[in-house]
């Protein structure tokens, strides 16, 4: 369905004046470095880095809103054009997506109605009165009431601006949606039947859903396949299951290991990470991890591109220490059996 | 003067706010003691009124009052307190870190001068001992190369060091009560887990007494020794952090805990509860209990009549506002708690239909 | 820092090259043989002839535009037309003057329309605000030369305290020129105030909201300090700008001022030069004004990156 080949994107920065006079060109921003994903029909691929990582921009090239400086990316086998004029209005409704704030991604001036109208007949090219009874299958969909046609954002929850915003997206049946933090502004107890509508309405449309959040429990909640991004490069592949288990890669293991649990007992391991996030513009050579690296190996580390190794579980992890190794050092962070919360014993 | 008990004790608080409608009450009758050296978690979502509250103990309120009650800080009621008296507590008694620390930096002023204004203002020190007392708590937060930041300004830092900076800044005069609002909402898991670390390990050292209010259920179970529950500007359940954890006693706290995907959690197995409906706008608050609309659990009397804040178990202090906990308490007399619901998987998960309606299935976790 | 100063100064470069261009095709454009209003209505073919081979009317365009460009950049800027003087050292003597009184115009508008701002913005929607806003914009709303006739009717004819005049000689040194500078400086005063109080309430209204004036108040520190360490500090800085703007503004801008006190500046000059077709003047009128607001500009930004440290340290 989707395939991300060797996709970059960088930024270009002004020059300064020594670069101008030694007629140098300025360093990009490589918000994106050489990243390589597939999803198949139906599937969820999650995409999960912090602050830096790049995950947006990678969402942004994949939509046609960051141009893209060098890969490929495919839809149903076809090549994308990198910018979104150049998109044909086909290919503009087999892919959707959803922003983090629904605030914004609303017409305040529009009714719900209005909103959800707009699709199928600019798109679709359907009469009015057709658009109409599909706008009411649409909010029934996303399960709310008829009669939101006729209010205004104002007059929503963030919660249900979030489900008018995901019924915009599912007007087209999309083959692939993208939702980039679209639960990241919402309440928790808003967040879970957000989750829960993705799931429910991806099972109905068989889309490929690809989203994308820094939250590492949601991700691995709702996602088959997920991929951990660091400084614009992959840095471990895993299927939802594998991914809780060691091997991890370093980064992945840091991550897991930072993310405070909701069980007051459970003794956690603390990995913590020193320094920050490195620069997109000078990043560092070899493993771009490896300056904050617990498990710094040595010189290779700072020197080499590490490999991609696949576990037998099919999770492949960037990195140059041998799986064998990280698992033999890594413990389980993660209980795979989760406890019941609240057993009742008195 | 009576003697309250606690460093902290807000007694029966209700605030308001001034609206187009009138006075609209965000915090109603609302209770809390917090001991020297306690870490309280005030957790609750937005409109829940938890930054109210932390405002209003801080006596920091825009367009708010508090209609009623009395905030006690080491014997004194902090509402009644003559205006100009606030500033011998503020920084120097009660310290506040709030969730976004480049906006609350000053933008044209140098760190090591933001911290050493305090030290100065409360601590009586010179210019130059304030400045190297700057220097040594940038030290203390862990900040790599302190002379360095104490000379920069806040733009030039990341978001967990312009943070360490807050800490540093909050508890440069060592005061016995720490507010945090949200201090790390907005850094990564990385960070606020270096964080989060630094923090439990000073407040350990000093025997500083915190509330910490949040959103994040994680967070509290991981730094709070008692956690608070607000729900709509009421506090529904206060309990120490393992009881509430291991068993809440109100529907609210469930439904909260129930709808965060735990880590390693996969919705081929486990379906996220979420709580159906929003929380009520102010003003328009339910008669009876204000979870009522929402709970699963609902019957006649929880619509009909207000529940009050009830002992729940004396010796370790759990109170909870419920009209059932005793029967969610015994697990028994007809309220049968049900494990998340398991999915069944059928083959080919595409074909799974879906029974029930999304919202009626959002709330399957208890059966009566 | 300084690549921003080199920056901003290829800017000032360009702005420069720009105006002159524009200057230049316009004199070009404007009706009327050059050499037939310098010599008169009675010169013979020959002698307007001849005086067009000297003064190179006769080449191209560009190369005109290049010899005048040269000329101007070393101080040649020819001879007046009506008065037959240098223009040189005539422009700079009114542009003193202009100056002086742009000066004395700011030293009286700048803390008074500062401190009025500042009360404004920390009493907003109070007593205090609102007399200030409405005072200021009532002002505001009036030409310089009904405030400037209104001020010398007060000041010179009923309190006799100042000289209606303000025709100074050309050359009279600040100290003779100020009692006779106050009156149109006031008046420019009267114009400035608004502006500048406005925009002094507005930065203070705004910065008062920020989360970091919480915190400096939630550390216990006096109000006094909240306002004038941190408050001000921040607030003050678009007022700087506008202030540095405003010298430009004032160069240029007191046309009408100096020609209703009669006083011997650069805008004087100007509508001089327009009344007499004195078009090498008015070039260079022209030429010295935007330099002047050009370089009002730049000392603008320079001012709001010096003390921006996140535009000083970038």
């Amino acid at each position: 369905m989707l395939q991300v080949a060797d996709l970059s994107v960088y930024f270009a920065t002004r020059r300064s004046l020594a670069q101008m006079a030694r007629g140098q060109a300025a360093p990009p921003v490589k918000a994106v470095d050489g990243i390589n994903l597939e999803a198949a029909r139906q599937q969820t691929l999650g995409i999960v880095g912090e602050s830096g990582s790049g995950k947006t921009t990678l969402a942004r090239a994949i939509i046609g809103l960051a141009e893209r400086t060098a890969g490929d990316i495919r839809l149903l086998g076809l090549s994308l054009p990198p910018k979104l004029s150049r998109r044909h209005k086909d290919l503009l409704q087999q892919l959707q997506y959803v922003f983090q704030n629904p605030e914004e991604a609303l017409n305040p001036y529009l009714t719900v109605g209005e909103t959800l109208r707009r699709p199928f007949i600019t798109l679709a090219q359907h009469t009015r009165a057709e658009a109409d009874t599909a706008v009411q299958q649409l909010l029934t969909a996303v399960r709310l009431p008829a009669t939101y046609a006729q209010r205004l954002p104002s007059q929503l929850s963030g919660g249900e601006k979030q489900r008018v915003a995901i019924a915009r997206a599912f007007a087209t049946h999309p083959d692939l949606l993208i939702a980039d933090e679209a639960v990241s502004a919402l309440d928790v107890s808003v967040q879970a039947s957000i989750l829960n509508l993705l799931s429910e309405l991806q099972h109905e449309h068989h889309n490929t859903l690809l989203f994308i959040s820094h939250d590492l429990a949601v991700v691995g909640y709702l996602a088959d396949e997920i991929a951990v991004v660091y400084v614009g490069q992959l840095m471990e592949v895993a299927a939802a299951a594998a991914l809780f288990a060691p091997p991890y890669h370093p980064y992945t293991e840091a991550l897991l290991s930072s993310i405070p649990l909701a069980t007051p007992d459970a003794a956690q391991q603390q990995i913590r990470l020193q320094g920050d996030v490195p620069s997109q513009i000078n990043k560092p050579s070899g493993c771009p991890f490896h300056p904050r690296c617990p498990r710094y190996l040595g010189e290779i580390c700072a020197r080499e591109t590490p490999p991609w190794q696949t576990h037998a579980n099919g999770k492949r992890i960037f990195c140059h220490i041998p799986l064998s190794e990280l698992t033999r050092q890594q413990a389980q962070l993660i209980p795979l059996e989760t406890p019941e919360t609240g057993v009742n014993t008195l | 003067m009576e003697s309250k008990p606690g460093l902290l004790h807000v007694e029966d608080l209700t605030v308001a706010y001034h609206t187009g409608a009138g006075w609209l009450e965000a915090v109603r009758d609302f209770t809390l003691t917090i001991a020297p050296g306690q870490t309280y978690g005030l957790v609750g979502e937005s409109g829940s009124g938890k930054s109210t509250i932390a405002l209003t103990i801080m006596r920091y309120l825009r367009n708010g009052r508090s209609r009623q009650g009395a905030v006690w800080f080491n014997g004194r009621n902090l509402l009644t307190l003559p205006p100009h008296d606030m500033a011998h507590i503020w920084g120097k008694e009660i310290s506040f870190v709030p969730q976004d620390p480049l906006s609350a930096l000053n933008p044209s002023l140098r760190i090591g001068e933001q911290i050493a204004e305090v030290l100065r203002q409360h601590l009586h020190l010179d210019k130059k001992s304030a400045a190297a007392r700057a220097i040594a708590l940038l030290d203390m937060v862990r900040i790599p190369d302190p002379p360095r930041v104490a000379a920069s300004y806040p733009h030039q830092l990341s978001g967990g060091m312009q943070q360490r900076v807050m800490i540093a800044m909050a508890l440069s005069t060592e005061p016995p009560l720490l507010i945090l609002d949200e201090p790390t909402t907005n850094l990564d898991v990385t960070t606020q887990a270096a964080v989060l670390d630094l923090l439990r390990e000073l407040i350990a050292a000093r025997q500083t007494a915190v509330l910490y209010v949040t959103h994040n259920l994680g967070v509290v179970a991981q730094v709070c020794d008692r956690v608070a529950v607000l729900y709509a500007g009421e506090l529904v359940e206060d309990a120490p952090t393992h009881a509430l954890y291991r068993q809440p006693l109100h529907p609210y706290t469930q439904g909260l805990l129930d709808s965060v995907p735990q880590l390693g959690q996969h919705k081929a197995q486990i379906q996220l509860a979420a709580i159906p409906g929003q929380i009520p706008a102010l003003g328009q608050r339910p008669t009876g209990c204000v979870f009522a609309p929402r709970c699963p659990l609902a019957v006649e009397i929880c619509h009909a009549e207000r529940p009050f804040l009830d002992t729940a178990a004396a010796e370790n202090g759990r109170f909870v506002r419920c009209h059932r906990w005793p029967e969610i308490a015994a697990g028994e007399g007809g309220v049968k708690k049900e494990g998340r619901r398991e999915r069944k998987r059928e083959e080919g998960r595409g074909k799974r239909r879906r029974e029930e309606g999304g919202e009626r299935r959002d709330c399957c976790r208890w059966r009566i | 820092m300084t690549k921003y100063i080199i920056r901003r100064l290829g800017f000032l470069a360009l702005t420069l090259l720009l105006t002159s261009l524009i200057v230049f095709a316009v004199t070009q454009l404007l009706p009327g043989d050059v050499a037939r209003i310098v010599l008169g209505r009675e010169a013979g073919e020959e002698a307007l002839a001849a005086f067009r081979e000297t003064y190179g009317l006769n080449d191209p365009l560009p190369v005109q535009y290049v010899n005048w460009l040269g000329n101007f950049l070393s101080g040649n800027w020819g001879t007046s037309i009506s008065t037959r003087t240098d223009i040189f050292p005539t422009v700079m003597q009114r542009l003193r003057n202009s100056a002086m009184l742009a000066v004395v115009t700011l030293m009286i508008s700048v803390p008074l329309a500062v401190i009025l701002g500042v009360i404004a913005g920390l009493n907003e929607d109070k007593l205090a605000d609102n007399v200030i806003s409405i005072a200021s914009l009532a002002v505001v709303g009036l030409p310089e030369f009904v405030t400037g006739l209104v001020l010398i009717e007060l000041f010179a004819r009923r309190l006799d305290w100042l000289p209606a005049n303000s025709s100074i000689r050309v050359d009279a040194t600040f100290a003779e020129a100020l009692p006779m500078l106050i009156l149109p400086a006031l008046t420019a005063t009267l114009v400035l105030l608004a502006y500048i109080a406005r925009l002094t309430r507005a930065g203070v209204v705004e910065e008062l909201k920020r989360p970091y004036v919480r915190t400096a108040i939630l550390k216990g520190l006096p109000r006094r300090t909240v306002i004038v360490k941190h408050v001000l500090r921040n607030a003050l800085l678009p007022t700087i700008t506008v202030i540095a703007i405003s010298f430009g503004w004032l160069i240029s801008g007191l046309i009408v001022i100096e020609n209703v006190f009669n006083y011997p500046g650069i805008g004087r000059l100007l509508v001089f030069s327009i009344d007499r077709r004195d078009l090498p003047t008015l070039q260079a009128v022209t030429m010295i004004t935007v330099l002047g607001f050009a370089i009002a500009n730049l000392i603008a930004d320079l001012l709001y990156a010096a003390l921006n440290p996140r535009i000083r340290l970038d």
